[in-house]
């Protein structure tokens, strides 16, 4: 019984793991000082940079799940003649989050589309879509052509559940360490909550595919990893357990172009994948930096600016 | 040698106590895996003692994940078993472990307080046991600090401290084992977690292969 005492207050001062803020970052309902964007049936973190005569020039981030952090010093081109809009996408990074089956993969081209008309002058916009944004870039542009004037793809994840397939993205790497990391740590933190989630969801991702050759020393930020969105997004894109989204179909009849930026040390995206995706689309420019991976815009921010005003 | 064969290819005994009888006085080396789900070595130590005219088996063990063999997780726990009661062959006993468990990846590390509660009932003749078990696990606080990686690339206002309980379990299973030879003995458990709080486990299986030793 003394011991029981002696415990409930030590217990009662424990932090509380699901408050904002604690482990995992506030969101935008959560934390009143972030930037940020409203739609009719959401919240999202973000931010307009550079004068609103301007074209609109949108930042499309990685995911699906993750924030614009590692993109953020893109927004420098906000000087450079453009309006650039940076926001974390539908229950991702810092924006709102969602109860699980209330997004899918979807849900965020609307919510894109939707974002361009408030903040274009002209209704129209260039993407610059990285990994998922790119996917997400390809979705967009086959929903809503005429808002898009341009697309710039970083490292573009699948455009088709097929080609996600052959990738590969979906074999754990049995060798990682991160696998005793999450599963042993099921034991000291649970899985009840968003925050929780998210945190599990952190320590499986951050470190899942070496192929992609990410830098350890200078490593790309993420905010959060929204694990229910991820979740949301993926499982209706699936059918019958298999990857089934086809965001290629129809981008041929497009009379914009694509500009491919690719990390010549991603052994995951290999040239018979570059070659597949850039097929997809009417006209392309295609360029390797080489030395870097698949976080390039973070790891050479000036010469991935320097790009895209060049094909823009 | 056959004793660490069995080692290899078994599971956590040290954990799980999967031993017959430890009078008073006896010791035991026990090595084992077993799913948690992540699969787990263990190695313990147990030793009969004489308290009060009750015979109790204390014990101490440590464990952590056998792929890689990875020193980074680990538990530590010490356990106390006393048997309830006792008819013919059948008996009740009770179990109280406390002890560490610890991780450290390449975003947190942290260290909880262990709790694991069990009672195990059933036939235990001559030569072997087989019997019911309910083990109530529960980290009641745990000390969480984030990775430099973690403040500079992820959240820089994480909170290093202790955290309240999150997740508890309870695992319901079969166990049994026997005395293959003088010294030598050897266990299995298979069973189901289920959860008190922290939501459902990614795989809701309790297994677990022993060897015990007698020094």
């Amino acid at each position: 019984m003394r011991v029981t005492l002696t415990l409930l207050p030590l217990l009662s001062a424990c932090l509380d793991l699901e408050a904002p803020g604690t482990l995992v970052p506030a969101t935008v309902d959560e934390d009143p000082s972030l930037p940020r964007i409203e739609l009719d049936d959401t919240v999202l973190h973000g931010e307009v940079f550079g004068d609103p005569a301007d074209p609109l020039l949108v930042i499309v981030h990685g995911g699906p799940g993750m924030d614009y952090a590692g993109l953020e010093p893109l927004t420098a081109l906000a000087g450079e003649g453009w309006q650039v809009l940076a926001y974390d996408q539908r229950g991702s990074g810092l924006s709102q989050r969602h109860e699980p089956g209330s997004t899918t993969a979807w849900t965020h081209p609307d919510d894109l589309a939707a974002l361009i008309e408030r903040f274009s002058p002209d209704g129209t916009a260039a993407l610059v879509g990285h990994s998922w944004g790119g996917q997400l870039s390809a979705a967009t542009v086959q929903a809503y052509p005429e808002r898009v004037t341009d697309v710039v793809l970083i490292e573009p994840g699948p455009f088709t559940g097929e080609r996600w397939e052959t990738l590969g993205l979906t074999r754990i790497d049995m060798s990682a360490t991160h696998l005793n990391d999450l599963f042993w740590s099921e034991q000291m933190v649970g899985r009840d909550s968003h925050e929780q989630l998210d945190w599990h969801f952190q320590q499986l991702m951050s470190d899942q595919m070496p192929g992609y050759h990410m830098s350890k020393d200078d490593p790309m930020p993420i905010r959060r990893m929204g694990f229910v969105v991820y979740e949301d997004v993926m499982s209706s894109a699936m059918e019958d357990g298999r990857p089934a989204w086809d965001f290629a179909t129809g981008l041929d009849a497009w009379p914009g172009t694509a500009h491919f930026v690719w990390g010549g040390e991603n052994t995951i995206m290999d040239e018979a994948y570059r070659a597949e995706q850039e097929a997809d689309w009417p006209s392309t420019t295609s360029t390797v930096l080489e030395g870097v991976g698949h976080d390039l815009p973070w790891l050479l921010v000036d010469d991935t600016i320097a790009l895209i005003q060049e094909v823009l | 040698m056959l004793a660490l064969a069995l080692a290899l290819l078994a599971t956590p005994a040290a954990a799980m106590e999967l031993t017959h009888d430890v009078e008073a006085g006896d010791q035991r080396l026990l090595m084992g895996m077993a799913s948690e789900p992540l699969f787990t070595a263990s190695l313990g130590y147990a030793r009969g003692v004489a308290v009060r005219g009750h015979d109790l088996t204390v014990a101490g063990s440590v464990t952590l994940p056998l792929h890689l063999m990875d020193g980074r997780h680990q538990r530590v726990e010490l356990s106390a078993r006393a048997t309830l009661a006792e008819w013919r062959g059948l008996r009740l006993d009770a179990r109280l472990g406390l002890g560490e468990q610890s991780t450290r990846s390449h975003l947190f590390s942290g260290v909880s307080l262990t709790t694991r509660a069990t009672l195990v009932g059933g036939w235990f003749p001559e030569r072997g046991f087989i019997a019911l078990e309910a083990t109530t696990q529960w980290n009641p606080a745990t000390w969480m600090a984030p990775s430099s990686f973690y403040l500079d690339a992820v959240h820089p206002e994480a909170q290093a401290g202790w955290y309240a309980s999150t997740a508890a379990y309870q695992t319901f299973a079969l166990q049994g084992g026997v005395v293959v030879r003088e010294r030598l003995e050897i266990g299995a458990r298979v069973g189901v977690d289920t959860t008190l709080r922290g939501g459902s486990r990614t795989a809701p299986v309790a297994m677990g292969l022993g060897v015990g030793w007698r020094l």
